[in-house]
Formats: C-alpha cells, sequence, structure tokens
C-alpha cells in the first residue's frame, strides 16, 4: 500500500471511530439519564424519610408540649395571666364570696400550648422547614391534641421538593383533660353549698364532705382531690374560710419544674376560694 | 540525479512501513482517551447512587425503629424520656431487640451516649450513617440528634 492508499484508509478510520464513539455515547447517555433517574429517586426517598422523621418529630414533641403546658397552667389555676386575677401565693382565686372568676381553661391551654409547641418547632435539625403552628386543637371528650399550621412543612433539596400538610396529633392520657371539669364542679359545689354555712366549723364539714365525694367519685379515673381550708376571720362565727383546692393526676408525666428540672411529677390543678360571715379584702401581688 | 532518487524511494519504504501501523495507534490512543473518561464517571455517578441508596436504607431502618411502639409509647419517646429522666435502665435491651431483626452491625448513639450497640464481636459499624431529632421533654434542651452507624 501506497502513501496514496492510506488517505482513505484515515477517512475510513476516522469515520469508523466516530461512528462506534457515536454508539458508545449515546449508549452511556441513555444510561447517564437512568443514573439521574436514580439519584434523583434516591433522592426523594432520602426526602420523604426527612419529612417522616419531621412528623414523627412533632407528634412526640406535640405530647410533651401538652404536658408541660397542663402543668404550667395547672399550677397557675387554669390562668394564663396570674396579674389579672386576686391570687394569694401566684395561685388565683377562683371564688372570693359572692363572685365566681372561672378562667377560661380550654383557651388559656390553647394559648400556652401553641408557645411550647413552637418553641420544639424551631430546633428540629434536619432538612425540614417546619412553620409557625398557628392553629392547637384540644378535643378533650376524644382526648386528641392537635397543631397546625395554615403554610407547609417543607423538605427542599437541589434535586426535588416535597411539601406536606404541617399537623401534628396525639392521644393524650384521660387524667389530664379531667382536672379543669373537676376542678370547675368542685368550685361550683363550694358555691352552692358550703357559702351557706352559719359557723367556720359548718363550713369545714361541707368542705371535707365535698372533698370526700370528688376524691372517690373520680378517684378510679386517675384523680386525687385534696382541699386545704383556714379561716382567716376573726373567729369561728365571724369566719371567712379560705380553702386551697388541689385536683391532680395520679400518674406522673415529664414536665420542667419551678426548680428548673425536668422530672416526672402529677399535673395539678390548684385553686383558691374565700367565703364566710367576715369580708377580708387584700390584693397580694404576683411576682 | 540517479542517488537522489534512489534515497527518495528508500525513505518512501520506510514511511510506507511505518505509516500505517502510526496511524492505528493515534486512533486507538484517541479513541480510548475518549471512552475512558465516560466510562469512570458512569462508574463514579453508579457508585454515588449506590451509596446514597444504602444510606438511605440506613435511613429508613432509623425511621423504623423510632416509629415502632414499645408498651404503647413510640421508641422515639422513650429515647427522649430516657435522654432527659434516665427512667429506662433497660433501653438497650429494648432498642437491640428491634435493631438485631433489622441490621447486622450496628451503633445507636446521642452525642454523648451509646444506646444499643451489635453484639457481634468483628463488627465496625462506620461505613453508613443516619440522624435524626428527637425530642425531649420541656427542659434547658428539648432535642437530641440521634445517630444510627451500620456496617
Amino acid at each position: 500500500m501506497g502513501m496514496k492508499g492510506i488517505g482513505p484508509l484515515v477517512i475510513i478510520l476516522i469515520v469508523g471511530a466516530l461512528a462506534v464513539e457515536g454508539v458508545i455515547l449515546t449508549d452511556l447517555v441513555g444510561r447517564m439519564d437512568n443514573i439521574q433517574r436514580a439519584a434523583r429517586e434516591t433522592e426523594i426517598v432520602r426526602l420523604i424519610n426527612e419529612m417522616e422523621f419531621a412528623k414523627q418529630y412533632l407528634n412526640n414533641a406535640l405530647s410533651f408540649a401538652f404536658y408541660q403546658s397542663a402543668y404550667e397552667l395547672g399550677n397557675s389555676g387554669g390562668v394564663s395571666s396570674i396579674q389579672s386575677f386576686s391570687s394569694h401565693n401566684c395561685i388565683p382565686f377562683w371564688r372570693e364570696y359572692s363572685t365566681s372568676t372561672v378562667p377560661n381553661y380550654d383557651s388559656n391551654l390553647q394559648e400556652v400550648l401553641s408557645g411550647y409547641m413552637n418553641k420544639y418547632g424551631t430546633v428540629t435539625k434536619g432538612d425540614a422547614v417546619v412553620p409557625v403552628f398557628d392553629q392547637v386543637a384540644i378535643d378533650r371528650q376524644s382526648g386528641i391534641v392537635s397543631a397546625r399550621s395554615t403554610n407547609e412543612l417543607k423538605v427542599d433539596s437541589e434535586l426535588a421538593k416535597i411539601n406536606d400538610v404541617a399537623e401534628a396529633r396525639q392521644k393524650i392520657d384521660d387524667a389530664p383533660f379531667l382536672l379543669f371539669d373537676v376542678g370547675k364542679e368542685i368550685s361550683d359545689e363550694i358555691g352552692s353549698s358550703a357559702t351557706s354555712a352559719g359557723t367556720y366549723g359548718e363550713a369545714v364539714d361541707k368542705i371535707k364532705f365535698i372533698e370526700n365525694k370528688y376524691a372517690s367519685l373520680y378517684g378510679e379515673q386517675g384523680i386525687d382531690v385534696s382541699i386545704d381550708v383556714e379561716n382567716i376571720g376573726s373567729s369561728d362565727s365571724s369566719y371567712a374560710l379560705r380553702a386551697l383546692v388541689n385536683v391532680a393526676t395520679k400518674s406522673k408525666y415529664p414536665v420542667y419544674n419551678s426548680d428548673k428540672v425536668t422530672t416526672e411529677d402529677a399535673i395539678k390543678l390548684s385553686y383558691y376560694v374565700v367565703f364566710g360571715k367576715e369580708t377580708v379584702t387584700y390584693s397580694e401581688p404576683c411576682i | 540525479m540517479k542517488m537522489n532518487s534512489e534515497k527518495m524511494k528508500s525513505k518512501n519504504k520506510k514511511v510506507k512501513g511505518f505509516g500505517l501501523p502510526m496511524v492505528l495507534l493515534v486512533f486507538t490512543a484517541v479513541f480510548l482517551f475518549m471512552l475512558i473518561p465516560i466510562f469512570f464517571t458512569r462508574i463514579h455517578f453508579v457508585g454515588i447512587v449506590n451509596i446514597e441508596n444504602k444510606a438511605d436504607n440506613v435511613q429508613s431502618a432509623l425511621l423504623t425503629l423510632l416509629a415502632s411502639t414499645h408498651e404503647g409509647k413510640t421508641v422515639e419517646r422513650i429515647i427522649g424520656e430516657h435522654v432527659a429522666l434516665k427512667n429506662y435502665p433497660d433501653i438497650e435491651n429494648i432498642l437491640s431487640q428491634k435493631l438485631d431483626k433489622i441490621l447486622n452491625c450496628y451503633e445507636l448513639k446521642t452525642g454523648s451516649e451509646v444506646l444499643a450497640k451489635s453484639s457481634k464481636t468483628d463488627c465496625s459499624p462506620d461505613k453508613f450513617t443516619a440522624d435524626a431529632t428527637v425530642p425531649l421533654p420541656f427542659g434547658e434542651e428539648i432535642s437530641v440528634l440521634v445517630t444510627l452507624r451500620v456496617d
């Protein structure tokens, strides 16, 4: 083969090489599409997992937020702003003589729970972006607490984005839900039967009757009732009975107490009532 | 003139003998040079996807563990209560019983505490990891990062 013969051969080789290269490239590009699709699918699975992590986190956070809210609100007699109530040792009076001032427990619990739930929402460490929970619902009949946001829960990456409804739901033990109902019944019964007592001794007997009645009525439902009384009036006949009503769960729940320690404690609703023949008025600021 | 003509012929013969193999060699080299990066890139991407896929599986294992329940409570909540209150002295048993069913070689830990570890002796779980934030009962800290390492 002469030099002239190499020229066509080179051209054939170039064309042949380009053709083979083209076929292989087309095949590989096709496979790369599959690889990219697989990468995207893998990323989507990762994001779905992240979304599930976030939802599970929020559901479990909701129960801790509920226990803390019920604990804190119960210790302050169901009042979210104690300064607006007459109080003694920072515990509000639900009844002062003929005036009954029962707080709106459900509304206050929703307000406190919303605050705690949003604190939990800010500390998720994954890829999920948790919105502000602006709707908190407490269904005391079914024992279900739920928190919801008008914005969506989002998990984003360069390859994919996933959005879902930002909602957490938890079934809570019955006992914490009963506290307020039992407390309200006791307050009402004190108002209707004990306040008519002629003497301090008679009033104490009536209070003890109410205490025993409610302790036995709700004991099996996991509720303890105790009423501590004292006469802040001048005598047995000119008395002013101040009673500290405590309605508490028998079960203990994980809460952050006033000593700034996370511990297991009963959730308790405490409030005062005062009535009698002598009117003792005082204003005691809660600091 | 005759001498020059003979020299040219001899030179042409040498070129003819060397030219074809050279052309083939150059084309083969260029051909491979173009293909090799493509193959390596493909192998690299397949490797990454496989690693990510296995990492997703570890993530799914952690998700399954945290969502499972023990005596009516989710494992996620049990871990949260244990970290804050130390009220589950048998937590290693609770977690190991569940993890042994889905993983061969693993270690589950928070930042400071190993919660559960595979009982296998020849096991060093350091290839794949998955993290999850677990809520704690309210306090100074209200969440903790739990890490699952798998071989």
